[in-house]
Parts: structure tokens; sequence; C-alpha cells
């Protein structure tokens, strides 16, 4: 069973705690896009994950890496917040390494 | 054991329950024969524990006469769960009456007397006062503009009409659940509905749901909220809250795979719900699980704070008597 779930626009360190904060709802992140002009998240709905384990990153190229350990979860797009404009970015989400 | 004498009850019980409804009506109404205390007396008489307990045995037990006067399960569960309602109806239309005639002739704060008839906990004075004032300054579309007779002419009849619309819904659900068969619809999780309908009508619901309906249509915006869920812009802590409230919830209110949950379940579900000042029709443990995960997921007016949710959590734990370590 998976959950869609619509980001609001903030800046790309909001949007890692906004995700981070669902993940505790809605377990894991397991796709991110852009719907609309809205950043729509899927959840999978029962894989339980720690707390503060999603890392974000702009993914300009589509090869940007995560912290040393940290696995990828997905590469997609999301509206980020810079300069006071909202614009889509390409992102890549990361599972952190277990401390 | 003993005998509970239901007999005797028919008639007076079929008068409460016309006495007890509440109306639309802005009136003042007479002064009823049945008060809020009589009514007691005959919820007195069926103890929780007592009314599950005759409840459990079949209509062919051989004692069935001694616990349920004759009566069926499915009878019995009506009759117990009448009683409760008629009661709750003549408390709600004291609180209701006392409110309308703190309007004709009180100043603008609200006796703490009239504000505690809500069921669950009493709302304090000084805290219901600032609602309603913030309520009518909403109207008004200026605090300037907060007079007392704005808010007697505006703000409590639409409060009093908001509350009866929610106890009318709440008391339909329950009227349709009570033609189903005893086994679909046990006395344990009629205790649970009746707390929901004790809530249902509060100051706070109806004062967020008219503030809600005077900007937006409501049943649009809920329509469209549970289509996609939007996620709120959760601060810093917050997500190490939620994370306690959801390991709780997992453990201990989470439907199953078929999103069953157990009578035991659906109660705890129905009091968190209540906690969290949530109403609504449900009938499924499912649907009150999913409700609280929604207000989690959205939290209030687009943000979720560590503070709002740490008043959550403690409220949560005051209403279920467990601990959220």
């Amino acid at each position: 069973m998976s959950k869609t779930l619509q980001y609001q626009p903030g800046s790309l360190a909001q949007l890692q705690a906004d995700i981070g904060y669902q993940e505790a709802i809605y377990c894991a992140l397991t796709a991110l896009s852009v719907v609309d002009g809205v950043t729509q998240g899927e959840h999978d709905d029962t894989n339980v994950v720690p707390t503060h384990s999603l890392e974000l990153v702009l993914d300009p190229d589509g090869t940007a890496t995560g912290s040393a350990g940290s696995a990828l979860i997905c590469r997609g797009s999301a509206i980020i917040a810079e300069g006071g404009a909202n614009a889509e970015k390409k992102v890549a989400a990361f599972r952190k390494a277990a401390a | 054991m003993r005998h509970h004498g239901i007999g005797s009850l028919g008639a007076p019980l079929a008068l409460l329950t016309l006495l007890g409804g509440c109306t639309a009506t802005m009136q003042a109404t007479p002064a009823p024969i049945f008060s809020g205390a009589s009514t007691m007396q005959i919820v007195e008489l069926y103890p929780v524990n007592v009314a599950l307990e005759s409840f459990a045995y079949p209509d062919d037990d051989a004692n069935n006469q001694q616990w349920r006067g004759g009566l069926s399960r499915q009878d019995y569960r009506n009759m117990v769960v009448r009683v409760y309602m008629s009661a709750m109806d003549a408390r709600y239309r004291d609180f209701r009456t006392a409110l309308l005639n703190e309007q004709r002739t009180a100043g603008f704060g609200l006796d703490v007397a009239v504000l505690g008839v809500t069921g669950v906990a009493s709302i304090a004075k000084e805290s219901a006062a600032k609602k309603l004032a913030a309520f009518a300054a909403f109207i008004a579309g200026t605090r300037g503009l907060v007079e007392k007779d704005l808010y007697y002419d505006k703000a409590v009849p639409a409060l009093v009409a908001a509350m009866d619309a929610d106890r009318l819904r709440a008391s339909a659900e329950i009227e349709r659940n009570l033609q189903k068969p005893a086994s679909d619809y046990p006395l344990q999780v009629a205790f649970g509905q009746l707390m929901w309908y004790e809530v249902s009508a509060s100051l706070d619901t109806a004062i967020s749901r008219i503030t809600t309906e005077a900007t937006q249509d409501r049943a649009e915006a809920q329509q469209e909220r549970n289509a996609v869920t939007t996620a709120c812009h959760a601060d810093d802590g917050a997500e190490d809250v939620t994370a306690r409230i959801m390991t709780y919830l997992r453990a201990n209110v989470q439907p199953d795979a078929k999103g069953a949950v157990t009578e035991g379940q659906l109660i705890k579900l129905f009091r968190i719900a209540a906690a969290m000042n949530l109403s609504g029709g449900w009938t499924k443990g499912q649907e009150v699980y999913e409700a609280i995960r929604t207000r989690l997921s959205q939290g209030s007016a687009g943000a979720c704070r560590k503070t709002d949710l740490e008043d959550m959590l403690a409220r949560i734990q005051t209403a279920t008597g467990d601990r959220i370590p």
C-alpha cells in the first residue's frame, strides 16, 4: 500500500525536514516528482524507517551522491524555493547509514 | 447477580428519548419534567461493566430472563444505548439552554458552569471567552468591531446551530447502527460511539467548523483534502514527537492487514480522536486511524509545530491512560 503526499514549496532543507516528518507517519519515501507544479511524494506506508535518516540533495546532472555510507532511494524532482522564487529542480533522496 | 428492572422502564424511556432529543430551534424551551439528574438515575441502573456482562449472554441462555429481563441481545443493546443517549441529550439540553439564556442575560464572559457540560472535559472560562472573542472578531473582520451585541446576535446562535447539527449527525449514525444485529454492532462498540456522541457537540468543534465554513465550502475542501493529503511544514523537533506518537499508535491501535481492529482498540481510537479534537461519522477503526494520521500529517494551518504535537501527545496520554515513551 502506498500513500501520495503533496509537499509545499520550501527550501531544500525544509523539504528534507517535511519529508522526514511524513516518513514518521507514512513510512519510507519511494519517489519524488512534480505534478502540475506541485511536489508529490510517494511513501510505501509499510516500511518504518529511523527518524532523521533522510538526506535530500540537489541533483542537476543525475549523478549526485549522498553522505558516506548512504543508499540511494530515488532520483526525481521537486519545487524548491530559492532566492524568493519557486523553481522545479532535480533532486536525489538518500537513506543515511545507521549511526 | 442482579436484575435491573428492565420491564418497568419502557414507558419512561420512550418519554426520555423524546424529551432528551435536541432541537434546532433558537427559542427558549419550557422547563423539562425529566431533569439531567433524573436521567442520570436511570443510567446508574446500567453501569458499563454490568451492561456489558448482561449483553454477553447468548439469546438462548437460561439466565437471559435474570440478566436482560427476557430481552434479546439486540433489544438490550438498543435499550442501554438509548438510556445513555437520553442522559447525554438531557445534559446537552441543559448546556444549550444555559448558553442561550446566557446570551440573553449576561455580559460577554461566559459562566464556567455553562461551559462545563461538554461531556469529557470542561472548558476553562478564560480559554472559552478568548475563543469566542476570537470567533466574534473573525466575523467582524477586525477586533475593533467586536461588540457585545455582535457576539450575542451572531455568534451564540451560530455556535448552537453548529453544535446541534454535529449532534444530529452523530445521533443518526448511532441510530443506523442500532438496526444491525448484536453480533455486527456489539455493545462495546456502541459505547465507543457513545463517547464520540458525547463530545460531538462542543464549543471548540463548533467554532472551528463555523470559522472554516465562513471562508470556504467545507465539503469541497474536505473532498480535495481526501484526494491527496497536503503535507505540513515541520519545524525542528516535530519529527521526533510524531515518531513517538506513531510508534505508540502502531503498537496499540493500528488496524490489521484487513483493516480490522479489536473492540478495545476501537474504543481507544475514539478516545485518541477525541483528544485530538477530531470528529466524524466513522464506523470502522480504519477510518478513525486514518483520520488521526491525516491530522498528524496536515498539522494546523499547514504547519506541524513541536509544541502543538507535544500538547497533543500529552492529551492522548491522558485520554488513554497510557504512557507514550
